[in-house]
């Protein structure tokens, strides 16, 4: 990131519940139809700024939240025909994260035909609570398609069986998650049987390091812009500016602070995608790195193909404990099979400020950054699980690589060599 | 308590009690279940059948609402900002878990309670047995009613109550909370960001409404009651100054526009004689309009 240009105002005695509430006051009647998709609004993207720059405090914006979040439902009938669908509803359960713990990860590339299907299975997590086997499925094209494989029973050395639903996503092209049992199965057994094929633990996961970093100090107001459009979330790419207009009327930023001009070059850079013109000519707005070198080869097609199974747990930070498991690459990106607890994330129709995400960058060793996007996820009680999609697609030439979700204060920083063949 | 209710007109609603289509009245102040002679004892002998009687559910429900400002931010903003919910809510207030505050006949104009009290009672409600599905029933699992799903779903009943019903509840907690202006507490100052918005959301509306400019930009200033009040233009911004009491005074009895003219203030001695203070769409000076209305 930038040098901060100019010295940032300090927060006034602005009134946020006031201004938030304004802004409520203009939803009500406003008929564009923008504050009333799946993504949030302008005055929960207002009220994550001005928490973020601490002009109020989380329940105090949670509460003018849910104010404007029932009152927008009472006006709309079909809302109220729809229970559940439109409030912004804390999770249930406690604050405190329960931390992910270290397990057998073992690497097991196998291919299962199975009767309108074929399976590939990745790897096999053990730990003392479950037993997952990470699949990717194919239905066959002759028959119907089910929306998913089949529950499976998975079996151990020892002669413990455990049902094991399916957790995943994808579409009729194939689906990527995990059977998962909700028991255990022995952690050291030598083979696991897949629906009576057997499946042998011999291999080892890639050696990785698995540490974490401070982050230096930064402005809170320019934090969170480059947060907030690093955030891994697709459902509110475009609404960077309900956040600006609230720190500028907060007075936590300044209107003609130039990192605006590059907060939304890089937004802009972003939303066009992919093609020529993607990182500005030189002269005009400069990109500042990590952005500039992910922007450089945003739509480069040459990525190596291949796997690589980790299982690294790094310690936990800022109240947030993950597990890496796998990174698969082709030419077009690379992914990343990940758990995060506690399981945040926002949803479709989440009004709510809830924790903040964990955004995902990675970086190899010929200075490139690559920026990750939350993929199909599923939770439960204590975590979320779920592919984390990268791009642009690896560089070739590299040779080591380091995921770094990256949280608040601190970011984990999971270190690995890349085993393919350099082109 | 001042008479605030003067110059509003009764209104009146029917909703499902029992087997009964019953009437609830809103007239001077406080709402009346009228299809039923004593309330209170009916009330008795319906709990003691295990029964429930909905006109006192909604009864019971205004009165512990009647000062509660989050009606003023879920209700209507004026004409064309309509609220989905409808009567049949309230005849589902039979179903939730009882109040453990008496049921009242009537109720007794807008007077300050304490905020613990209310938060208590709703506790001491938790522990009863879940109640129907309703909009804003979605805080997880079904189990004991939470205090806000309760005051919710109490809300959208009383929001739904049609002829007129919801607008005579945002002039009683407009009221409520206008008189404590002149008397600041605790209370008050944890509740102007709330008050201040969502009077300015109304006027915002009345004033578009009014000069036929959807796009207009209305800034508020809320002021001392002794103030004079003033609307002025700068740079396309329209800036109002007015106390909180122009919501229930002129607002709530649809004063706000009168005779194309924009009201700021209004007056009464004796609640048929009424002086308008209003300005023209020239935004000049102020001049008076004086309305008579017809003796009861």
């Amino acid at each position: 990131m930038t040098e901060d240009p100019l010295p940032c105002p300090p927060v006034s005695d602005f009134d946020a519940e006031l201004y938030l509430r304004l802004i409520g006051e203009r939803m009500l009647t406003d008929r564009s139809g923008e504050n009333h998709g799946a993504g949030r609004p302008t005055i929960a993207e207002a009220a994550a700024a001005l928490i973020a720059v601490e002009a109020i405090d989380a329940p105090s914006a949670e509460s003018v939240l849910d104010d404007y979040s029932f009152a927008t439902m009472l006006r709309n009938e079909s809302n109220l025909r729809r229970p559940g669908m439109l409030r912004a509803v804390p999770p249930p359960g406690s604050s405190e994260t329960k931390l992910l713990k270290p397990r057998r990860v073992v690497p097991c590339a196998r291919t299962i035909d199975q009767a309108q299907a074929t399976m590939q299975v990745r790897y096999v997590s053990l730990s003392k609570e479950s037993t997952s086997v990470a699949v990717t499925w194919h239905p066959g094209s002759s028959g119907p398609w089910g929306g998913g494989p089949p529950r499976a029973v998975l079996t151990d050395d020892r002669g413990t069986s455990e049902a094991a639903p399916f957790h995943g996503g994808g579409s009729n092209q194939g689906m990527r998650g995990r059977l998962t049992t909700t028991g255990p199965l022995a952690p050291d057994t030598a083979w696991i049987e897949l629906d009576g094929t057997r499946l042998e633990l011999t291999e080892e996961p890639s050696r990785f390091a698995a540490t974490l970093e401070r982050l230096p100090a930064q402005d809170p107001a320019h934090q969170y812009l480059w947060q907030r459009i690093a955030e891994p979330s697709k459902l509110n790419d475009s609404r960077i500016e309900p956040a600006i207009e609230a720190l500028v009327a907060a007075g936590a930023l300044w209107a003609a602070d130039p990192l605006l001009d590059e907060v939304r070059a890089v937004l802009e850079a972003l939303q066009r995608g992919p093609g020529p013109g993607v990182v500005p000519p030189s002269g005009t707005i400069p990109i500042p790195e990590p952005w500039q070198s992910l922007l450089a080869r945003d739509g480069v097609q040459d990525g190596p193909t291949g796997s690589i199974v980790l299982g690294a747990v790094p310690p936990a930070f800022d109240g947030f404990s993950v597990a890496i498991l796998d990174l698969e690459s082709d030419e077009n990106r690379f992914r990343v099979d990940v758990e995060v607890a506690p399981a945040v994330g926002r949803m479709p129709f989440d009004w709510g400020m809830g924790p903040r995400q964990l955004t995902w960058w990675a970086k190899d060793d010929r200075d490139n950054h690559y920026l990750g996007q939350r993929g199909h996820w599923s939770f439960n009680d204590d975590f979320g699980h779920g592919v984390i999609d990268f791009h642009p697609a690896l560089d070739p030439r590299a040779t080591q690589l380091e995921l770094l979700p990256t949280a608040h204060t601190t970011r984990a920083v999971i270190s690995f060599s890349l085993p393919w063949t350099r082109r | 308590m001042s008479r605030w209710w003067l110059g509003l007109p009764p209104a009146q609603a029917t909703i499902t009690c029992g087997d009964h289509t019953h009437r609830l009245r809103w007239q001077a102040g406080a709402l009346h279940a009228i299809d039923h002679d004593d309330l209170e004892a009916e009330s008795t002998l319906a709990a003691l059948a295990g029964q429930r009687c909905a006109c006192v559910e909604v009864v019971d429900a205004w009165g512990r609402h009647q000062d509660d400002p989050r009606v003023l931010v879920l209700a209507s903003r004026g004409p064309g900002d309509t609220i989905a919910t409808h009567g049949d809510w309230a005849s589902q207030l039979a179903a939730l878990p009882r109040a453990p505050m008496a049921a009242a006949a009537s109720v007794s104009p807008p007077r300050a309670r304490p905020r613990q009290l209310m938060r208590f009672s709703a506790r001491r409600r938790a522990s009863t047995p879940p109640v129907p599905r309703w909009p804003g029933h979605n805080r997880g699992a079904p189990g004991p009613i939470t205090t806000q799903t309760q005051s919710e779903t109490e809300l959208v009943a009383l929001l739904g109550l049609g002829g007129g019903l919801q607008d005579r509840l945002v002039a009683t907690v407009a009221a409520a909370w206008a008189e404590r202006y002149d008397d600041p507490d605790a209370a008050l100052n944890g509740t102007l960001a709330t008050l201040h918005a969502s009077m300015q959301g109304r006027l915002s509306a009345a004033l578009r409404s009014w000069l036929g400019r959807a796009d207009a930009t209305v800034e508020l200033d809320l002021i001392d009651a002794r103030q004079a009040p003033a609307l002025t233009e700068t740079a396309g911004v329209l800036r109002a100054e007015l106390p909180f009491g122009w919501l229930p005074a002129v607002w709530s009895r649809g004063l706000a526009v009168v005779f194309g003219r924009f009201c700021l203030a209004a007056g009464t001695e004796d609640g048929r004689t009424w002086t308008l203070t209003t300005v023209g769409p020239d935004l000049g000076t102020p001049a008076p309009v004086r309305v008579e209305l017809p003796s009861a």
